[in-house]
C-alpha cells in the first residue's frame, strides 16, 4: 500500500465529530532525475515507495491552473517531454489502486516502458532542463474551520471545502486507513447512510480530477439522508 | 511584530488563507528564525525578505533578517559562482579568491555568531553566505541552505567545491527540480513569490502611470513594450533590442523600455549598461533605465503602462519580473528557461521563446491581436494568486520548518 508521511497538528475524529481537514505538500526533490526511458525504467528500480505515492497520487495538489489531465507524473512526462503518446498511453491507464502491493505497481510500470524500448522505435532524449525528476512529499494536516457534528450537515458543506480537504479525507484517508474519511464517519451512524457509503466508496478516485471527485462526493450526499 | 499587518492581506487575499497561516504557525510561535543574505538591497532575494521577515513575525515567530559584509574579491567571487551556475563559461575562482571567500565569511559567522548560534532556524540564502556554516559548529538550530538560482549548468568542480559547505546543512530548498544533485539532506522545493501590496504590485491610478512615463519622457500615447530586468546578459537586452527593432517595421511609432539598476553583489552590470546604451543611442524610440534599488513604484508604473512585458531571459532562476506582469495582467514574452516556465503556461499565460526572432514574431502578434493578450493576462494573473504570492510562500516556509521539527524527518 503507497503511503506518504503525514504530519497532523490537530486531533483527528474525536467521537462523533468529523473535523475538516485542509492539507498543505512539502515537496522534496530525490536529487535523481531521467532524461530518457532507460533512465526512467532504471530509476523507477529503486526510487522509495513515497516517491511513487507521490507521483501517482500526491501530485493532484500541484497541478497548475489547466489542470492536466489527472493521470501519474509519469504518462504526463513521457507525452509532453519525450511526445511518445503510445507509450504515454499505456502509462496512464496504470491505476494503482488495482496492485496489492507497491512492488507489483512498480514491476508494471517497469515493464510497461521495457516493452516501449524493445519496439524498437527511436527513443528519445529530453531537453535540457525537461528531465523527470523524482520528487517525495511530507503532508502537513491542520484543521479547517468545520467541525460537523451530524452527517446532514455535510450535504451543504462539501462544494465549499477545500480541494486539499478532499485530497485529505478521501484519497489520503484510503492509503491510511483503508477507508476514506467520510465513509468511515458515516458508518459510524448506522444503516441509513449505507447507500451514500457504498457510493462514496466507488468513486473513482483515481481517473477523476479533485473537482470532479468534490462534485459528485456532493452529489451523493445531497440524494442521501 | 503586530498581527494588524496582515489586515490588508485578509481584504485582499479572503480571510481564510490567512488564518491557514496562522494555524500553521501556532506550533511555532516564538520560534527564533534568522535569514542571511549578500544585501539588503537590489535584487529579488531583498525583495522578498523585505517583507517575509515582517510577516513572520505578524504570525508570532521572532525573525530577523542580517546582511553580511564582503570586500570587492569577495563579491567578484561570488559573482564568478553564480555565472557558473548559470552555465557562464567562466575560469573557476582561483585559490586566493576562495580563501578570501571563507576568510570573509568567517568574519561573518563570528560577528552574527551570538544571533546564529541560538536560532531555531537559520535560513542561509545563496552561494555568498554558504561557507558561515563551517565557522559556527556551536550552533543549535535548524539550518536550511535557500538557494535561488537556476544550478542545472553548474560545473561539477563548483558543486564539488561548494558542496563542502552544503553537506553540513540539515536542509535545501531550490526554487525548481532541474538540478542532479543528491544531497545528504532533504532537498525541499519552494519557487519564491511576489507581495502583491508592496510598493511595486500595489494598484496604481491611470494618472499616476502616465505622470511616471513623462517622466522619462516616455509618450503615453504611444504603445510601447518592457523588459525590467536587472543589467545582466543572462536577460538578453541585446536580443530584446534586436525584437524590438524587428517589430517597429511592422509597428511604427512603437516604444521600448528597458529598466533596471544593479544589485550592490553584481559587479558586471555596469559593463552590460554601458553596452546596451550604446545600442540604443540612435534610436530614439528605446528608453534605458538605470533605476535605484527603490525604485519600486516607478516600475511599478511602467509594467502598468506597457503593452507587452518581455522577460527574454537565457538563464533564470525563478524570474520575479515575470509573476509581477503577470499579477498586473500583462500578456507575456519570455525565456523557455528555469522558473520561468513555471508561470509562463505557452499559450495560456503567455509565450514562451527562445531567440530574439522568436520574440519577434511574438510581438508583432500581440500587437495584432491584443484580445488574445487580455485573455492570458487573465489567466496569469489567477495563476500568480493560486501559486506566486508571498502568502504561499509563507505557508512553505511554514510547512518545511514544521517537517524539520518532526522527529519523523
Amino acid at each position: 500500500m503507497l503511503q506518504n508521511e503525514i504530519i497532523s497538528y490537530v486531533w483527528g475524529m474525536e467521537g462523533k465529530e468529523f473535523r475538516i481537514k485542509n492539507c498543505h505538500l512539502a515537496l522534496i526533490a530525490l536529487g535523481v532525475a531521467a532524461a530518457t526511458l532507460n533512465e526512467l525504467k532504471d530509476l523507477l528500480q529503486h526510487i522509495p515507495e513515497d516517491s511513487l505515492y507521490h507521483h501517482f497520487w500526491a501530485n493532484r495538489l500541484c497541478v497548475p491552473i489547466h489542470e492536466k489531465s489527472p493521470n501519474n507524473d509519469f504518462s504526463h512526462w513521457v507525452c509532453m517531454t519525450l511526445r511518445d503518446e503510445v507509450l504515454a498511453e499505456r502509462l496512464a491507464i496504470i491505476d494503482p489502486q488495482e496492485f496489492a502491493t507497491t512492488q507489483d505497481l512498480r514491476k508494471t510500470l517497469i515493464e510497461t516502458i521495457e516493452r516501449r524500448i524493445q519496439e524498437g522505435e527511436e527513443t528519445p532524449r529530453s531537453e535540457k532542463g525537461h528531465k523527470f525528476h523524482f520528487l517525495r512529499s511530507m503532508t502537513i494536516a491542520y484543521p479547517s474551520k468545520w467541525v460537523i457534528a451530524h452527517p446532514k450537515e455535510l450535504k451543504g458543506l462539501i462544494a465549499e471545502m477545500s480541494l486539499s480537504s478532499i485530497y485529505y479525507h478521501l484519497i489520503d484517508a484510503r492509503h491510511r486507513n483503508r477507508i476514506d474519511d467520510f465513509s468511515g464517519w458515516l458508518s459510524s451512524w448506522g444503516a441509513p447512510f449505507d447507500e451514500a457509503i457504498q457510493k462514496i466508496k466507488k468513486i473513482d478516485l483515481y481517473f477523476l480530477s479533485l473537482r470532479e471527485i468534490r462534485k459528485e462526493l456532493e452529489q451523493i450526499l445531497k440524494l442521501s439522508q | 511584530m503586530s498581527e494588524l499587518i496582515w489586515e490588508p492581506y485578509k481584504t485582499l487575499l479572503g480571510a481564510e488563507t490567512i488564518e491557514t497561516l496562522f494555524m500553521l504557525a501556532k506550533s511555532l510561535k516564538g520560534a527564533k528564525i534568522v535569514h542571511v543574505n549578500s544585501t539588503h538591497y537590489g535584487g529579488g532575494v531583498a525583495e522578498i525578505l523585505h517583507k517575509m521577515v515582517p510577516l513572520m513575525n505578524g504570525l508570532g515567530l521572532n525573525a530577523r533578517w542580517e546582511a553580511i559584509e564582503g570586500n570587492e574579491l569577495f563579491f567578484e567571487c561570488t559573482k564568478t559562482f553564480h555565472n557558473l551556475f548559470q552555465g557562464q563559461k567562466s575560469s573557476f575562482p582561483d585559490s586566493s579568491l576562495l580563501r578570501n571567500y571563507e576568510l570573509e565569511n568567517e568574519r561573518n559567522a563570528a560577528k552574527l555568531a551570538p544571533i546564529l548560534q541560538e536560532a531555531d532556524f537559520v535560513f542561509i540564502h545563496d552561494p555568498q553566505p554558504l561557507s558561515m556554516i563551517k565557522y559556527l559548529p556551536e550552533r543549535k538550530g535548524k539550518w536550511i541552505w535557500r538557494c535561488h538560482i537556476e544550478t542545472s549548468c553548474a560545473p561539477q568542480k563548483l558543486w564539488q567545491y561548494l558542496r563542502t559547505f552544503i553537506n553540513l546543512f540539515d536542509a535545501s530548498v531550490f526554487s525548481l527540480d532541474n538540478f542532479n544533485q543528491a544531497l545528504p539532506h532533504p532537498i525541499y522545493l519552494i519557487p519564491p513569490s511576489i507581495d502583491p501590496l508592496s510598493e511595486k504590485n500595489i494598484e496604481l491610478s491611470q494618472n499616476e502611470v502616465i505622470e511616471k512615463l513623462k517622466e522619462f519622457k516616455i509618450d503615453p500615447d504611444r504603445k510601447f513594450i518592457a523588459q525590467i530586468s536587472r543589467f545582466d546578459r543572462f536577460k538578453d537586452p541585446v536580443g530584446v533590442i534586436w525584437a524590438f527593432q524587428w517589430a517597429k517595421k511592422y509597428h511604427p511609432g512603437l516604444q521600448l523600455v528597458l529598466a533596471g539598476g544593479s544589485a550592490a553583489d553584481d559587479p558586471e552590470s555596469m559593463a552590460v549598461l554601458n553596452e546596451i546604451q550604446a545600442l540604443a543611442k540612435n534610436d530614439p524610440d528605446i528608453f534605458v533605465l538605470n533605476l535605484p534599488p527603490t525604485s519600486h513604484r516607478i516600475i511599478n508604473a511602467l509594467q502598468r503602462g506597457a503593452e507587452i512585458i518581455l522577460q527574454k531571459s537565457i538563464k533564470e532562476g525563478f524570474g520575479l519580473t515575470v509573476a509581477e506582469a503577470l499579477w498586473k495582467m500583462k500578456p507575456v514574452i519570455a525565456g523557455n528557461t528555469g522558473g520561468i516556465r513555471l508561470q509562463v503556461l505557452d499559450q495560456i499565460t503567455g509565450v514562451l521563446v527562445n531567440t530574439p526572432e522568436g520574440a519577434a514574431r511574438q510581438i508583432r502578434s500581440l500587437l495584432q491581436m491584443p484580445e488574445k493578450g487580455r485573455e492570458w493576462g487573465l489567466a496569469g494573473k489567477r495563476l500568480v494568486k493560486e501559486n506566486f504570492l508571498i502568502t504561499r510562500h509563507l505557508r512553505d516556509y511554514l510547512t518545511l520548518m514544521l517537517s524539520n521539527n518532526h522527529t519523523t524527518c
